[in-house]
């Protein structure tokens, strides 16, 4: 038997995001969400669950600093301005 | 908040070493403090983290094999429900953490099942003591699940990210376990005179056990400054130990139930317990070397894993 991980997303309630609560070994992607239903939803509120392959997952290669540089572009907020009654307010 | 390293430098954890290559991103570190396995971690920090997340992935996977022995011997059916319920709880977080350290150290999960199954016993003392009364379970649930809640609750805050994370689900199920436990002695406590003094006599077996699972204070400790400096870790023994006391002591007296130490007090002003120290001497014992009982729990999960055999081969 192989085993591959698939990663687990649960979602808590209708309209709220998946987000990533752990992992689980299985053969296959049937299994993988039994063992994910039996690990993240028997204790927590859940309403929905993805399984995700590990291997069908890609992973950003950048460092920190290049994801973040959009922070440093301050341009792209522009100053308030002050209302009065001849502006616009 | 930066984190020392073991060496005593101020830097992120597990990335400085003498004689590694710092990683390029040392400089402008991120605010986060943790650490994930994939990052450029030091050769000691993974060794540090595997030694400690490995103890306590063993632990949740031998130790509920005490826990589900007691489920067809419970007295009620609600009992019943709960140590079904704590066993496949425990074996949860143990599968979680065996992924943890299948990350962190490369090695597969037949190999953990092997070290797990033959391996030596590197799991908690409390698991090393016979659980021959009704009592010892639900004491072990109220007290131990307490006292690891103490621990684990500043383990969310560990340097290794996956750990941490873990932590957040583990954290909240022995809250279950300690109030469930919590509800087994207080039930006992309201019964017969005979299962009163069960649970005294439960008291007094586990006390000395429970102060030593936090761990001897940090002079005696071998691994714990290395795990303290790597933020691994984020607690001292002692200060653990130290709290456990002053939210236990009043739970368990106003329980009705006797401390067996009479030497312990609290220095009003300081604020700091004295205590009757456990044998450190049998505790590295246990660690290092185990017990029969021990033994027999690893017996059994490798006659569990025998058993199912079938179905893993059919899968």
């Amino acid at each position: 038997m192989t085993l591959a991980t698939f990663e687990v997303f649960r979602q808590k309630s209708p309209g709220d995001p998946h987000v990533h609560v752990g992992e689980v070994e299985a053969p296959d992607s049937a299994t993988a969400m039994v063992l994910a239903k039996e690990h993240f939803a028997r204790r927590e509120v859940c309403c929905s669950l993805w399984v995700v392959d590990r291997a069908a997952v890609a992973v950003s290669h950048w460092e920190p600093e290049v994801l973040q540089a959009g922070r440093a572009k301050a341009y792209r907020r522009s100053g308030g301005i002050r209302a009065s009654a001849d502006g616009p307010s | 908040m930066a984190v020392r390293s073991a060496q005593g430098t101020s830097t992120r954890p597990g990335t400085a070493q003498p004689g590694t290559a710092q990683p390029k991103r040392a400089e402008s570190a991120p605010p986060a403090e943790q650490v994930e396995p994939w990052q450029d971690l030091s050769e000691d920090y993974r060794r540090a983290a595997a030694r400690m997340i490995e103890f306590h992935m063993m632990s949740e996977i031998v130790g509920p094999v005490h826990e589900f022995r007691w489920v067809p011997r419970a007295p009620s059916l609600h009992a019943k429900q709960v140590f079904a319920a704590k066993s496949q709880d425990e074996i949860g977080h143990g599968l979680m953490l065996l992924r943890v350290c299948e990350d962190l150290t490369g090695k597969s999960r037949a190999d953990y099942m092997e070290q797990i199954l033959d391996g030596p016993p590197r799991f908690m003392n409390i698991f090393h003591y016979p659980w021959d009364e009704w009592v010892d379970p639900a004491i072990v649930a109220w007290l131990i699940d307490g006292a690891e809640i103490e621990r684990q609750a500043t383990l969310l805050r560990s340097s290794y990210g996956p750990y941490a994370r873990a932590m957040r689900k583990i954290v909240k199920e022995e809250g279950f376990h300690h109030h469930c436990g919590r509800y087994l002695v207080a039930q006992m406590m309201a019964g017969t005179p005979a299962q009163r003094s069960a649970v005294q006599r439960g008291v007094e077996r586990w006390w000395l056990r429970t102060l030593a699972m936090f761990g001897p204070s940090d002079e005696r400790s071998k691994h714990g400054p290395t795990l303290m400096a790597y933020g691994l870790k984020l607690s001292h023994n002692e200060a653990l130990r130290q709290s456990f006391l002053t939210k236990y002591v009043p739970q368990i007296r106003a329980m009705g139930v006797e401390i067996p130490d009479d030497n312990l007090s609290r220095d009003e002003e300081t604020g700091r317990w004295t205590y009757t120290e456990p044998d450190w001497a049998e505790f590295s014992s246990l660690l290092r070397g185990g017990s029969p009982v021990g033994a027999d729990l690893q017996r059994e999960l490798r006659e569990a894993r025998g058993a199912n055999a079938w179905l893993l081969a059919a899968a």
